[in-house]
């Protein structure tokens, strides 16, 4: 097992390796904000259209509020950023330079996107939720603050886990980017990311809060703003760490196989 | 324990796939089909030795290299490196070995200049700083690498690069290097630069390496050979015994003042070229003891001439030639 030096070096080559991708990272960012923020205006016309100030309790401040924090989430939920390389490195034998090193491969797909992760939160999730906090007029409490934390924790390792086990199916597949898309289109879909579950009938609402694709959007933005309440988001940290460790071991029983059968061509 | 290698019958197969014709056919699905390529393959390799690995494109050399590495797992047989399982053990002997695989997975990172890399690799491999500047400064010396290791990689030469490429393999001093065509498109005083750093290596630390190679020169200072061939091994020797298999001509140069000459003796012997004035001739060392030969050497019309043993390149070829005649049964087969 490689020690904690071994975790600081390869996380500090591949900061610096991402810095040198900054415009890119940049305007990756800009262009996710934006593609998230396309909803508040999909929901403004709604309201303006339908005529009502609030729609199922809902207002619209409400609404805007809830997808802006959701473009803020989405920067690091949005997609499994350690997916990015391993169609590659599995398929043209890249993954051979990662496998010659004292360390996990995981371990080192983890540092690898880790700083993007860092800056698309820094720069993206964390402006964002602390402008709603702060001028949005709501009321965050501390315990909101720390379970919010922790469902984004959990969405974290959960959305990376699912990225690794399709990105490790490309083994198998001819490409792993029709399955990426359309798992986070469900995940979007399925997980508030375009209609907030509030509004969905309350028998779908409730099964879709138990699975895994509410706890990319709906959970950690309903947390945030007080709509869930915090006996509810305290059982989903529970949950959802259930879903972590059963995605973990899947992944580990995955990556069991797959590593017999990667073919590493090249050479 | 004095091997660093033992590879006892190893086999590796991969699941290939092959599209029917037709754009329908690729529509409806592929056949699978089993390729073999490695095949009951078994050498050792003692410590602080330099192996070379030769063998056409698709031979099984990369494949077993990776096998060595632990980056691949064997279906059948057993290999032990350094004592350990390659593949059950890969985090501990990485730890222990290095490994080139050339141009085609570099360990450099693209976009940042070799020391980047090499400051990770000091990291991960728990490199003390006085030991890492005194080992840069010796590879910096040894490769000329002064005005290099501070630039950008994308903007290195393949020379350059590949020469990073060996000091990211052995800074943390490992006890076997593995090299998988380190030196493929690599220009002469790089590729010569890389060979002297490998005699050093050993010399100095007794450093086990084992090469990869289609390129001549990189196996004249190596002390064994084994050869793969469809995923079989076709030979495993010294330089010297496979020039013994071969020593059975003798190859002869002439120049000529008047090529119509030529076919007065490129008859004694198989002509390998010919152009012009000039003439190679393989032949029976026995050849060169008859009359007609030294009446040829004094012909006026031969105005210079030079008589060698096949050169390693000759004898490679030689010994594919033999290995296609004698026929190594083909390692792919429908599954």
């Amino acid at each position: 097992m490689a020690d904690v030096g071994a975790y600081a070096a390869a996380f500090k080559v591949n900061f610096k390796n991402m810095l040198a991708y900054k415009t890119d990272i940049a305007l990756d960012l800009t262009f996710t904000i934006l593609s998230s923020l396309i909803f508040v205006f999909v929901w403004a016309a709604v309201y303006y259209f339908s005529g009502a100030g609030t729609l199922d309790g809902f207002s619209l401040n409400g609404i805007i509020a809830y997808f802006i924090v959701l473009a803020g989430i989405s920067e690091v939920t949005g997609w499994p950023k350690i997916i990015n390389n391993m169609e590659e490195d599995m398929k043209e034998g890249g993954i051979a330079r990662f496998l010659i090193r004292p360390m996990n491969y995981t371990t080192q797909l983890l540092l690898e996107s880790l700083p993007v992760d860092i800056v698309f939160f820094t720069f993206g999730s964390l402006p964002i939720i602390v402008g709603v906090v702060a001028f949005g007029h709501l009321s965050v409490t501390p315990s909101a603050l720390a379970l919010f934390a922790a469902l984004m924790v959990i969405a974290y390792l959960m959305i990376n886990i699912i990225g690794f086990i399709i990105g490790s199916m490309a083994v198998y597949l001819t490409s792993v980017w029709g399955v990426a898309n359309a798992v986070t289109w469900l995940f979007s879909l399925a997980g508030g990311g375009v209609v907030p579950l509030f509004f969905l009938p309350d028998n779908i609402a409730r099964l879709l809060m138990l699975t895994p694709f509410a706890f990319m959007y709906y959970i950690p933005d309903t947390t945030l703003l007080g709509i869930m309440p915090a006996s509810a988001a305290l059982q989903s940290v529970m949950i959802g760490t259930l879903w972590v460790i059963a995605f973990a071991i899947m992944a580990s029983l995955l990556w069991r196989k797959v590593k017999r059968d990667i073919n590493s061509v090249g050479g | 324990m004095n091997n660093a290698i033992i590879v006892d019958g190893v086999v590796k197969k991969f699941k290939t796939y092959e599209s029917y014709s037709g754009a329908a056919g690729a529509l409806f699905g592929r056949k699978k089909k089993i390729k073999t390529a490695l095949d009951g393959v078994s050498f050792k390799v003692k410590r602080g030795e330099i192996l070379a690995m030769l063998g056409r494109n698709g031979s099984g050399k990369s494949t077993l290299i990776k096998m060595l590495a632990g980056v691949l797992r064997a279906d059948g047989g057993a290999m032990t490196v350094l004592g350990l399982d390659p593949f059950k053990d890969r985090i501990r002997l990485a730890q222990q070995i290095g490994v080139v695989f050339g141009s085609t997975h570099p360990q450099l990172f693209w976009d940042l200049p070799p020391i980047d890399t090499f400051n990770y690799i000091k990291g991960m491999y728990g490199i003390s700083e006085s030991a890492f500047e005194r080992k840069l400064e010796r590879f910096i010396d040894m490769l000329s690498l002064k005005d290099v290791y501070k630039r950008q990689t994308r903007q290195l030469s393949l020379g350059e690069r590949m020469k990073c490429e060996f000091v990211c393999s052995n800074l943390h001093s490992p006890k076997l290097v593995l090299m998988d065509e380190p030196t493929v498109g690599v220009d002469l005083p790089s590729r010569m630069a890389i060979g002297d750093a490998v005699i050093e290596l050993r010399k100095e630390q007794k450093t086990t390496f084992v090469i990869t190679t289609h390129v001549v020169d990189d196996i004249a200072n190596v002390d064994r050979i084994v050869m793969l061939d469809h995923g079989k091994l076709v030979f495993d020797g010294s330089q010297e015994e496979m020039r013994s298999m071969f020593k059975k001509s003798v190859m002869v140069e002439l120049y000529f003042s008047d090529k119509r000459r030529i076919g007065r003796y490129a008859k004694y012997g198989k002509v390998v070229v010919s152009r012009d004035d000039y003439v190679k001739l393989e032949m029976g060392p026995e050849e060169i003891k008859r009359r007609w030969f030294t009446q040829m050497l004094n012909d006026d019309a031969v105005v210079d001439y030079r008589i060698n043993e096949p050169s390693l390149g000759f004898m490679l070829n030689q010994m594919y030639k033999k290995i296609d005649r004698d026929g190594v049964k083909d390692g792919a087969e429908n599954g």
